[in-house]
């Protein structure tokens, strides 16, 4: 079986778990560090949002790096659903909800969110730029 | 006196012998040592200093062990070695060789010092044999007596601590007085005033003790006794307090430099502080930003979607609107529909019971085809706008967030600022540690001496007065009881003729003493006047005057004081100073300058270098290449320089002189 095609299984089950790579990892660890964020939940969760703001482009799935940064249960990221509730509010009509589920959606999100803002603290951006601009 | 030549052995970075000819010429009187920091030249300047007194002090005027000279090759050898300097000295009448010297070797509890094993001076002189150590010191004080040799042998530095003392207002006129009077070797000549005096005490003993035979004369005599009592513990008095008043003096031109100094490294410290508190704060006002800022992205993840969410909620609420727009047409064409089913099936007017013909029976089964086809396309929204009230209960949940996108945008940009604020603060902050890093903050020992010093010297001049009023009165009355007895010694002429000669020498001598300090305070005026009037690159200042309390000033040409001098003003008064002594010196004695330079503009450096060659018949310049330029000073100097050396880098505990013609 070719790594794509469990990928694509993977991503037609159920999810229980939200993970991140290494990279989105040491992104909202270092905004945790910094005093923006009480918890690297809250960054992540942040990170979606502002992905979605930006209209980041969504990473291919398929090209996600293997290693596994952070995980946490649905259940514990998302207690009371808004998280899921923000995606599918806001791509409710999208193609991109037709074809992805909302919590893969969201790891995607987070993935371009990272590499961005990674990019843009490396420059001197500081969190109140990333939100306002 | 001229030095023929300096032999340096393991001392400083002069490893093994380092022998170097200094002898000149009366055209050629200069000789020039290059080298750059830390290669030497003031340890070269230090050698003079401890082969001819035995005592060396720092920048911090405290005294360098000698020790601290062994050169470390020599000392890390693991041998006995030897450490010394020595100075061939021409005079017109003999050449003397002068040598100090230590053995030693490698302390075995510190490596890095060294234990004494044996030490000794000698002097040779070419016209005698070997000269007896203890007439040593008298014959090289005769040469150049230690007390002036500070204005012969001098470095940078040292110039900078003769300027602070020119510069304070308490010690200027005592530093300039003791500075002449020892040039001119006045306490020299205060000595013969003492003699005088015991002379004098002599003969007035000599005639009170002829004068106790005669019995009339006793009861006189035991007054003048008692007042002697009287007079000399006065005097002694008046000896005590101006020892003390000098001992404090000194102390005091020591200590004000260090204090001048603390001021301003006092300043240093409490911008130190100021800048740590200004950092810390903006940093605690960055904090509380972030705090805030934090404190509303935890709670409300979906602000920076804050203007998408309301285009959707926008987007839904129109759409509901349609909707019900859309419903609402359908509850009308519903009523006409009903309406029209009625009309047709009874064949008349719904409402007014009217016949309708033929022709608008067919017209109202038109219409009726039209609504129920609107209504077909209608009914299926109902479902549509309870799905879009369900998401606009949805989206409610994402409250609006524009009030905080604002805050967090101003928090944002005050984090900004006070983030370049800091790091311009720390960068100011982090030169200011560096220049503070080895000094010491603890100024209040220093400051509470000199507090004791200044009260000290008061009480002394309170004191004082009261004490030469008393030995005033004394005298006075010892003079009338003399007078008296003098009366009743007839008869004893010679001995009070030798007495009223005595008193009379003694009078002219301290009126000649004060005469001649004033005509030697205005010869080195004059002098410094002439050469300040060469080295000042400023046209309008007319000479310098040291006033009847000796306080140096700078006068303009219209005779007025000059209150505040320039750093630069400051080193060419300080430089003028010296040269004038030189010139009045009744020691003719070579000059050697360490790094004098480095402060002063091209200018003052192009007069400078014009001057040094008339100072003294042997001068010997220690500069670095920063001070020296080959293109400009060189010139400037041209034939007068009759010897060049180079101070030459061979390891950080080595230096060799070589000839410049060798590089």
């Amino acid at each position: 079986m070719s790594n794509d095609s469990q990928k694509d299984r993977e991503s037609e089950k159920v999810k229980t778990t939200i993970g991140t790579s290494a990279l989105a990892k040491d992104v909202f660890i270092k905004l945790k560090e910094d005093g923006y964020f009480s918890s690297a939940t809250n960054s992540f969760r942040f990170a979606v949002s502002y992905a979605i703001e930006k209209e980041l482009p969504i990473p291919d799935d398929r090209k996600l790096p293997d290693t596994l940064g952070l995980t946490w249960g649905i259940t514990q990221m998302d207690p009371e659903g808004l998280l899921r509730q923000l995606i599918e509010q806001v791509y409710c009509d999208g193609e991109l909800l037709g074809q992805k589920e909302s919590y893969v959606l969201a790891e995607l999100l987070a993935e371009a969110a990272a590499i961005d803002i990674s990019k843009k603290m490396s420059r001197g951006m500081t969190v109140g730029q990333l939100v306002a601009g | 006196m001229k030095f023929n030549s300096i032999s340096l052995e393991n001392f400083g970075p002069f490893f093994n012998e380092n022998e170097v000819a200094l002898s000149t010429t009366a055209s050629s009187p200069i000789i020039l040592f290059n080298g750059e920091n830390m290669r030497g030249k003031t340890t070269l300047l230090r050698a003079f200093r401890w082969c001819l007194y035995g005592k060396v002090k720092g920048h911090d005027n405290k005294p360098i062990p000698e020790t601290e000279f062994a050169n470390w090759d020599a000392r890390d050898s693991g041998q006995e070695f030897r450490t010394s300097v020595k100075l061939e000295i021409a005079t017109d009448s003999e050449v003397l060789t002068v040598i100090r010297w230590f053995t030693a070797k490698q302390s075995e509890v510190n490596r890095d010092s060294v234990t004494v094993v044996n030490q000794g001076w000698d002097c040779v002189s070419s016209v005698a044999n070997a000269i007896p150590r203890e007439d040593i010191e008298n014959r090289i004080n005769s040469l150049l007596h230690e007390d002036i040799s500070e204005f012969f042998l001098f470095d940078g530095e040292a110039l900078t601590g003769i300027e602070a003392k020119l510069r304070s207002d308490m010690s200027s006129g005592d530093f300039v007085k003791d500075s002449i009077e020892k040039a001119l070797g006045l306490p020299a000549l205060t000595t013969i005033e003492d003699d005088l005096e015991i002379l004098r005490k002599e003969a007035q003993k000599e005639l009170q003790e002829i004068v106790k035979v005669e019995g009339a004369a006793q009861e006189l005599l035991e007054s003048i006794e008692a007042l002697d009592d009287k007079i000399k513990t006065a005097e002694e008095q008046i000896l005590k307090l101006d020892d003390m008043y000098q001992t404090h003096s000194r102390r005091r031109a020591e200590i004000e430099p260090i204090i001048q100094a603390n001021f301003t490294m006092k300043e240093k410290f409490e911008k130190r502080d100021e800048l740590e508190s200004e950092i810390s704060d903006l940093e605690n006002r960055n904090e509380y930003f972030i705090l805030q800022i934090a404190e509303r992205l935890n709670r409300k993840f979906w602000t920076p979607n804050s203007k998408k969410i309301i285009a959707v909620k926008n987007e839904v609420q129109s759409e509901i609107d349609t909707l019900n727009s859309e419903l609402q047409q359908f509850a009308r064409e519903s009523a006409q529909r009903a309406s029209l089913i009625a009309t047709l099936e009874h064949g008349k007017c719904d409402t007014c019971n009217q016949m309708i013909s033929g022709d608008s029976l067919q017209a109202l089964k038109d219409e009726l085809t039209r609504l129920e086809e609107s209504i077909g396309e209608i009914s299926s929204k109902e479902e549509l706008l309870q799905k879009r009230r369900e998401r606009k209960q949805i989206l409610s949940g994402f409250e609006d967030t524009t009030a905080d996108l604002e805050i967090i945008e101003n928090f944002d940009s005050q984090m900004r600022q006070n983030a370049i604020r800091i790091q311009s603060k720390k960068s100011e902050l982090s030169d200011l540690k560096k220049t503070l890093e080895s000094v010491n903050d603890n100024f209040e020992s220093i400051d509470a001496e000199y507090s004791v010093i200044l009260s000290a010297l008061q009480d002394i001049k309170v004191a004082k007065p009261a004490v030469t009023l008393s030995l005033d009165d004394s005298r006075n009355k010892r003079e009338e009881k003399n007078r008296e007895l003098a009366a009743l010694q007839r008869g004893n002429t010679p001995v009070k003729h030798r007495i009223s000669i005595l008193d009379t020498q003694l009078k002219i001598f301290r009126e000649s003493i004060n005469q001649f300090r004033d005509l030697m305070r205005l010869e080195v005026q004059d002098e410094a006047t002439k050469i300040f009037k060469r080295l000042t690159s400023e046209p309008d200042y007319a000479g310098l005057r040291i006033n009847t309390k000796y306080y140096l000033q700078i006068v303009d040409k219209s005779d007025r004081i000059i209150q505040r001098r320039s750093a630069g003003a400051e080193q060419i008064v300080a430089m003028s100073l010296i040269g004038a002594l030189i010139q009045c010196s009744v020691k003719e004695a070579p000059v050697i300058m360490d790094t004098p330079l480095g402060r002063l503009d091209s200018t003052h450096r192009k007069n400078i270098m014009k001057w040094i060659p008339e100072m003294a018949e042997q001068v010997m310049l220690f500069v670095t290449s920063t001070e020296f330029s080959n293109t400009t000073d060189r010139p400037l100097l041209g034939s007068a320089i009759g010897r060049e050396y180079w101070l030459k880098r061979i390891s950080p505990s080595r230096t060799e002189v070589r000839k410049t013609a060798d590089e």
